[in-house]
């Protein structure tokens, strides 16, 4: 058994800055602080973000180390990348702070990974094809030894861009996803949208196109229903493809979109249908968020990952291609 | 997963069951016929799945037969069932390329798949998934089968990319460079003029990292 290990994460790729301490062996998160950012108007602006990061970071952190025992710490952790730059920059430099002042090793994570991790730990999926949906990315992903294999991917926007860049069309406030899904339950009209599979990757600009160009002519509702029918529909064929290639019987979810539960039901079909096996986990563990910062710090600093304080710059484009990935199961308790 | 054959129609044996479709192998009036059916998907609303299911039934349906107006051979389609996401065509064997590796016909049935490759695209077919499995061989002349990622697009890079994706195919093989270079010939004598473009294309490919992923995926 490897020995315990505390570690402090902190999450700022994005709309979230989150701060969690996480223990393990057993895996347990201590505590879970969210600060999430809602711009006024349109989607994501970077600097406002970051504004909103820096002016929560330290009350964030105070209510983590009200909940916790800094001496308990033995590890710290940060979102070096993907995402917004000025976000990243944040979270990052609360981190070196906290690791020069307790003297503990730095770990820079990538955030899609953590994502994938976190999903591997709370299921305990041995050997699982994974759907990776949030506002800025969608993929299919193998983790296989010891690196992250991208079987497909979208060749143009993510889906949850187009959920929220066709919510903020059609006046539905930004992030769009639990709108169009509490819209999308009041519908059962299918309007014709592009659907566009390419072997296992997709594409959502037709379709983004074709929403937006239907705002205002069509009841909203039918909309909501239809993209997340079309877009949805898309998403779980490719997943399908992907384990039907590789004989795997394991399928979960990471990533925002896949709070949104009409995608989880189609994943849980899909699964029944072929006999394997759809592992869901708590919905709150879907979003951005420390907790999967703090387990990932865990799991690559098993793996021999740290930075030096000088060296830790953020990475804005970093892929996942380029990460280690821990071998089947290894870490799942 | 379940599919309901037609009428008349026994089944011999189930040759590959996929994500989408399944294929079997029945006697059907007297005849060894593969009957190919796009299964229905639950995940999917029913209108949606009909949909989807019925138009790539027509489609690989309609490839299958303007690839044979092109000279290429490919299986005679004899019934098409766009409703039940199915098609009757006619058997080709099961002896295919992949099989043929060693035999000392392999390189000049490597250069006549160019040859075919090359009369598809100058007539703007796409196959899609380009492997020795899905091209047979009896006696000396190729059949080509599973249009099911196909489509009709006269673009340089899906071209380049049909002809990538067999290329990656080659290269777990011995002598892999002269294969590529027997190939190109064939299909530069029937790919028409986009033949260059198509070549230098597939060289562009070759040195984007992406694709070496792609490889992985396309082997299924």
């Amino acid at each position: 058994m490897e020995e315990r290990l505390t570690c402090i994460g902190i999450e700022s790729t994005a709309h979230t800055f989150g701060i969690s301490v996480v223990k393990h062996p057993p895996f347990e998160a201590l505590c879970d602080v969210r600060r999430v950012y809602r711009p006024s108007s349109g989607g994501i602006h970077p600097s406002e973000a970051a504004k909103h990061h820096l002016q929560n970071a330290s009350n964030a952190l105070q209510e983590v180390l009200s909940k916790i025992s800094v001496e308990d710490i033995d590890l710290v952790s940060f979102s070096r990348g993907p995402g917004l730059g000025p976000c990243l920059r944040v979270g990052a430099a609360l981190a070196r702070m906290i690791a020069i002042k307790l003297g503990k090793p730095l770990v820079g994570v990538n955030h899609a990974a953590a994502h994938v991790e976190i999903a591997r730990a709370l299921t305990k999926a041995a050997n699982p094809i994974v759907l990776y949906v949030s506002g800025g990315n969608t993929q299919v992903i193998h983790p296989s030894e010891g690196r992250y294999v991208v079987l497909g991917e979208t060749e143009d926007i993510a889906v949850g861009n187009l959920i929220d860049a066709f919510a903020r069309k059609a006046d539905l406030g930004f992030p769009g996803g639990p709108r169009v899904m509490e819209l999308a339950s009041k519908s059962s009209r299918l309007i014709r949208l592009p659907y566009s599979v390419k072997g296992m990757n997709v594409s959502f600009s037709g379709m983004l196109t074709m929403l937006e160009s239907l705002v205002g002519k069509e009841p909203v509702e039918d909309l909501c229903f239809s993209l997340q029918e079309t877009a949805f529909s898309m998403l779980i064929e490719v997943s399908e493809r992907a384990m039907a290639m590789l004989g795997l019987n394991e399928f979960i979810i990471a990533g925002g979109v896949g709070a949104n539960r009409r995608l989880r039901e189609m994943a849980g079909e899909m699964c029944r249908e072929r006999k394997a096996v759809f592992l869901d986990y708590p919905v709150e563990y879907y979003a951005d968020n420390g907790v999967m910062i703090a387990w990932e710090g865990i799991v690559q600093y098993r793996l021999g990952e740290s930075l030096n304080v000088e060296e830790s710059v953020v990475k804005p484009r970093w892929r996942l291609s380029d990460v280690k990935a821990p071998p089947p199961g290894l870490y799942s308790n | 997963m379940l599919r309901l054959l037609p009428q008349g129609c026994t089944l011999i044996k189930t040759l590959y069951q996929g994500a989408e479709a399944i294929v079997d192998l029945c006697e059907w009036f007297g005849k060894e016929v593969v009957v190919k059916t796009r299964v229905a998907k639950s995940y999917r609303v029913r209108e949606l799945d009909d949909l989807i299911r019925r138009s790539r039934t027509i489609r690989e349906a309609s490839l299958l037969s303007s690839a044979k107006k092109a000279g290429v051979n490919t299986p005679f389609v004899y019934h098409v069932n766009p409703v039940e996401g199915r098609i009757i065509m006619s058997y080709a064997g099961s002896q295919s390329l992949r099989n043929m590796q060693g035999s000392s016909m392999f390189a000049s049935l490597i250069s006549m798949l160019g040859d075919s490759v090359g009369r598809l695209h100058s007539v703007g077919i796409v196959h899609g998934d380009l492997t020795l499995s899905n091209v047979l061989v009896s006696e000396d002349r190729l059949t080509l089968i599973d249009f099911g990622l196909g489509e009709f697009s006269n673009e340089v890079e899906k071209k380049a990319e049909d002809v990538y994706t067999f290329f990656s195919n080659l290269t777990m093989l011995h002598d892999s460079e002269t294969l590529m270079k027997l190939f190109l010939k064939g299909y530069r004598a029937s790919a028409g003029e986009s033949a260059a473009r198509v070549e230098e294309r597939l060289r562009e490919i070759g040195s984007r990292g992406r694709y070496v992923e792609k490889e992985l995926r396309r082997r299924g």
